[in-house]
């Protein structure tokens, strides 16, 4: 398999103030296209910032992000968001999806700017929802509301999909349905597509294909799992 | 520490804040500045009349003998009676004075002379020099004619009445309370104080031995029954030509009416002003509390009292409001009130006048916080009866997607991305869509107000001296003018004549005092109908103007009785047709038909085209007056409410690009999040921008549609209804009018949301979406 995203010496400095936060200090790291791969790390790690990085949601302070062989860390503001929009699903704990429009609005939005994006109602019933699509989010359970997620993530039909924490709100049995769902999206378009997961939950890195161990900054560890488990197997 | 939060929310949303001030100041800023003028007008001139103690009754008779005066004050609520003689007399040499307005010598210079006994009723009120006294020689001279030309105290004039010179010393400058509003003649329209004056005298210093008094003034104890009064004094007393109340005095209707036509126009917008700002502030005082909603779960989840939560959201709008409710009025009254009140103190002659503030003020203020301070409030305990749980969520939508709703059609699905979720937005937020409408039409309406009243005081202009006044030269003839001047007069400028005349007619049970105009002017003083279009009226019968036919409920074919005032050949006329005067509202008729009466004509005024301007004196004549010199008096007095439709501009205008900035970002801050999203999902800067820009783009059109009619509809509305009721005409708005107040708010609009919309590309995603978790 090909590698779909490589960081160069990536380092990110926040300014606080007349403070300096390295939230990320000079990382290296490839990633193979195909693979679910697990970002573990404590809270304040750097493991979501690295996910923003990739996801072109921000731009390193040094350093290059290269996807698919191009170097996004070069893009302005207007290719960013192309890359976002054809390349990129972004799936977060707390779902950030449009309280005042339907699922199937939610899930519809994405196709305006997409080139070749699933049907709406492929996506919907990829995550077991179109029977929801005309509620709004509010009327929605936890669980739910992170499928149309996936779904608005999904219909993308993206390269990359990006999980910040997505079963952080979640109980272990949702969870369990969530990750099945981003398995399956993993495992869909022969197998190219990649997921990545940045979660603090340990038990979770046990389904990934490899596995990133983050701290202070830095890639404590990249390891690969030769035998991940069966997501059914999983439980917290 | 929630006192911390309260500091670092209203930085964190200060332009909000900034522009709920402004509205709350803006608002409070031209209500309590217009009245502060306009109170205080009426409250200089009441204390003014108190202390003074202005005459409650005028009388005219042939003579007021002793026995006379006698009689009126054995009539039950007669407190005291004067008599008086007034007659106009030259000043010898009135070159000797010089006119600082054209810095020429004065050619004429007329004093009315007032002729008195004691004093006790319309009290001279000494500026300079002496107290009043019968048995002191001189005389106390009108002060703003002194201080205009330059006269002391101590300086002699020679005047010259009917042909008997005599000398007086200034003893003292002074104002009266009946000359508060004091002009040459009705044509001069506004006074000049260069040419014209008035002096009070004691009787023992009359230059003749002979002299009557036919006037008399009337001091009543109980001001409420001074109708009755009136009425026994012309019912008891033999020989009462006229017996008139104050509001039939030239001076102290001229000026009551200047305070009440400004008062009720400018009312009217600075109601509008509050009322706009009030919708515009609570609207987003409640927006602001909504968007709390999850921090006001937290707080309440942690357990802090209701009282201190909702204590706190209070504050935010009670001191904002406060603040500047106080500023409002303090600078309304130092700004726009006081420099009012000078402006429109040129012209009256009262001795001290101050700004007042009525209690109105205090309570519109005080309401004005109270309504912030309820509604933020409301808002705040609606999120509050929720429980801690539900009110950590955001709040849910209360819309549902009906089955055969536009937004399920497949046409909706074709429009564009941008349409589809504005149209949404719009269904789905009806309750922002209308105040945000309700807010931009609101401040349009008031714009086009403002320019309307300007466009339709200047077609009233027009119509008064481009129309009706179809001459170039007024002659107003002196009341005593001889038939061989009268003759030699009309021999050269023609004779084209008009008389005007008291009439009195019977409408009920009331007798009604108006004039009546007898106009043989061929056409040089032309008449007018409903459509402002000039006809020739007909010699059978008397016309009526239209606003009076509809105060009296008189119609074409109705009988009046009536008779000219001093006069008791009482007639029952057919009113023959209905005219329509900007300015005047009275009976008109042809020569023609007055001669079918027992009446004498006797002409006071003569019309011509003929060239004049070389000419200064004729012989016969009072004034020369060329019509765009009528004009250019008109345009003086009327600059006064310009400069006042100038300020409601200004302030309309103000307040407009505040409330829209308001609205938009107050727009912004509410779909911030969503922006984000869109954002993260790809969109581009002009795809957010075009969903951001085109739903105020739509609003803005829409709310300056509704508006535009709206504005028209006002502006009528001041002219009918809240203008004196001598004066009749109606909103005249020019199209370019309507159409630089629609573009000017949608520019406004489109600029604002302009320069808000680049705030999208600031939207940081991350922290956007991390703070709405």
């Amino acid at each position: 398999m090909k590698e779909i995203v490589e960081l160069k010496n990536v380092s990110k400095v926040y300014k606080i103030g007349d403070t300096e936060y390295k939230a990320l200090d000079n990382i290296s790291l490839s990633l193979k296209e195909g693979e679910m791969i697990v970002i573990l790390g404590p809270s304040g790690a750097g493991k979501s910032t690295l996910l923003n990085l990739i996801g072109g949601m921000d731009t390193p302070t040094n350093g290059n992000v290269i996807i698919d062989g191009e170097d996004i860390s070069k893009y302005n503001e207007n290719k960013l968001s192309e890359y976002r929009a054809e390349n990129v699903g972004f799936i977060f704990q707390f779902y950030n999806i449009l309280p005042s429009l339907t699922v199937k609005e939610n899930v519809d939005l994405v196709k305006d700017i997409v080139k070749n994006p699933i049907s709406t109602e492929e996506a919907l019933k990829g995550v077991g929802l179109l029977k929801h699509s005309k509620k709004f989010p509010s009327q929605l359970s936890g669980g739910e509301q992170q499928r149309v997620s996936i779904a608005r993530a999904i219909a993308k039909n993206p390269k990359l999909l990006l999980c910040d924490e997505p079963t952080g709100a979640l109980d272990s049995d949702t969870g369990v349905e969530v990750l099945k769902l981003l398995r399956k999206q993993c495992d869909g378009n022969n197998g190219s597509n990649t997921v990545i997961i940045v979660t603090h939950n340990v038990l979770i890195a046990d389904i990934a294909d490899t596995v990133i161990n983050v701290k202070n900054g830095k890639i404590e560890s990249v390891i690969t799992n030769q035998n991940p488990k069966k997501i059914e197997e999983v439980k917290w | 520490m929630l006192n911390r939060k309260i500091i670092r929310d209203i930085w964190k949303n200060k332009s909000q804040f900034i522009t709920i001030f402004l509205m709350v100041f803006l608002a409070v800023f031209a209500f309590a500045g217009v009245h502060a003028y306009m109170d205080g007008m009426r409250e200089s001139s009441r204390i003014y009349y108190e202390n003074q103690n202005l005459q409650d009754i005028w009388l005219t008779s042939k003579n007021f003998t002793n026995d006379k005066l006698e009689e009126i004050k054995k009539i039950d609520n007669v407190k005291n009676v004067e008599r008086l003689f007034t007659i106009n007399a030259n000043v010898i040499n009135p070159e000797r004075f010089i006119n600082p307005d054209t810095n020429k010598e004065l050619s004429d210079l007329v004093l009315e002379c007032n002729f008195i006994e004691t004093n006790e009723i319309n009290k001279i009120y000494v500026m300079e020099g002496e107290k009043y006294s019968k048995d002191t020689k001189g005389l106390w001279l009108d002060y703003y004619l002194a201080k205009k030309i330059g006269i002391n105290v101590g300086d002699e004039l020679e005047l010259s009445i009917e042909g008997t010179n005599f000398k007086e010393k200034v003893v003292g400058l002074v104002e009266v309370p009946d000359h508060v509003y004091f002009i040459k003649d009705d044509t001069a329209i506004f006074p000049t104080h260069t040419d014209y004056g008035f002096c009070y005298l004691s009787i023992n210093e009359f230059p003749k031995d002979l002299y009557v008094f036919p006037y008399a003034i009337v001091d009543v104890d109980n001001d409420s029954s001074v109708d009755e009064t009136r009425d026994k004094i012309k019912e008891k007393v033999e020989g009462i030509i006229t017996a008139t109340l104050r509001d039939d005095n030239f001076s102290y209707e001229g000026y009551k009416r200047e305070a009440e036509e400004g008062e009720t126009y400018s009312g009217v917008f600075s109601g509008l002003f509050v009322f706009i700002a009030i919708l515009s502030v609570v609207t987003t005082m409640n927006r602001f509390v909504k968007k709390e909603r999850t921090q006001i779960g937290t707080l309440k989840a942690l357990g802090i009292k209701r009282n201190r939560i909702v204590r706190m959201y209070v504050n935010y709008g009670f001191f904002i409001s406060v603040i500047a409710s106080v500023l409002g009025i303090i600078l309304g009254n130092l700004l726009i009130g006081k420099f009012f009140l000078e402006m429109e103190m040129e012209y009256y002659e009262i001795p001290s006048y101050d700004i007042a503030t009525i209690p109105l003020v205090y309570y519109v203020a005080i309401g004005i916080v109270l309504v912030i301070t309820l509604v933020t409030y409301l808002s705040c305990i609606r999120i509050l009866k929720e429980p801690a749980a539900t009110a950590l969520r955001i709040e849910r939508p209360k819309v549902k997607v009906r089955e055969n709703s536009f937004t399920t059609k497949k046409l909706f699905n074709k429009l564009s991305l941008s349409t589809k979720w504005n149209i949404r937005d719009i269904i789905r937020s009806k309750g922002r869509t209308m105040m945000a409408i309700v807010g931009i039409a609101g401040c349009t309406m008031l714009v086009v107000t403002a320019f309307g009243m300007l466009d339709s005081m200047k077609s009233y202009v027009s119509w008064e001296f481009d129309v009706i006044n179809n001459f170039k030269y007024k002659l107003s003839l002196s009341s005593d003018y001889t038939d061989a001047q009268y003759n030699e007069i009309i021999s050269k400028y023609g004779d084209s004549t008009s008389q005007t005349m008291g009439v009195e007619f019977k409408h009920n049970d009331e007798v009604i005092i108006k004039p009546l105009t007898i106009n043989d002017t061929k056409g040089l003083l032309q008449v007018t109908d409903h459509h402002r279009k000039t006809f020739t009226m007909k010699d059978d019968g008397i016309y009526i103007t239209e606003k009076m036919s509809s105060m009296y409920n008189l119609k074409v074919g109705d009988m009046v009785e009536w008779h000219v005032v001093g006069s008791n050949n009482w007639y029952k006329t057919k009113i023959v047709g209905v005219n329509r005067d900007p300015q005047a509202q009275q009976f008109n008729c042809t020569k023609k038909f007055f001669d079918t009466l027992n009446e004498e004509y006797k002409p006071d005024n003569i019309y011509t085209n003929e060239d004049l301007s070389n000419i200064k004196e004729i012989h016969g004549v009072n004034t020369i007056q060329t019509v765009n010199n009528l004009k250019d008096s008109m345009n003086s007095m009327l600059n006064m409410m310009y400069s006042l439709i100038a300020l409601l501009i200004g302030v309309s205008v103000i307040l407009a690009v505040v409330i829209i900035y308001n609205l938009g970002i107050m727009s912004f801050s509410e779909k911030e999040y969503q922006f984000a999203t869109l954002k993260v999902l790809g969109f581009k800067y002009k795809h957010i921008k075009e969903i951001f820009i085109k739903q105020n783009v739509w609003i803005g059109i829409f709310a300056v549609i509704i508006a535009l009619p709206l504005g028209n509809f006002m502006t009528d509305y001041i002219f009918k209804n809240a203008i004196g009721d001598s004066y009749d005409f109606e909103a005249m708005i020019k199209p370019i009018t309507f159409i630089f107040s629609g573009i000017g708010t949608f520019v406004v609009v489109y600029i604002v949301n302009q320069l808000l919309a680049k705030k999208i590309k600031k939207i940081d995603m991350v922290s956007s979406l991390k703070g709405n978790e």
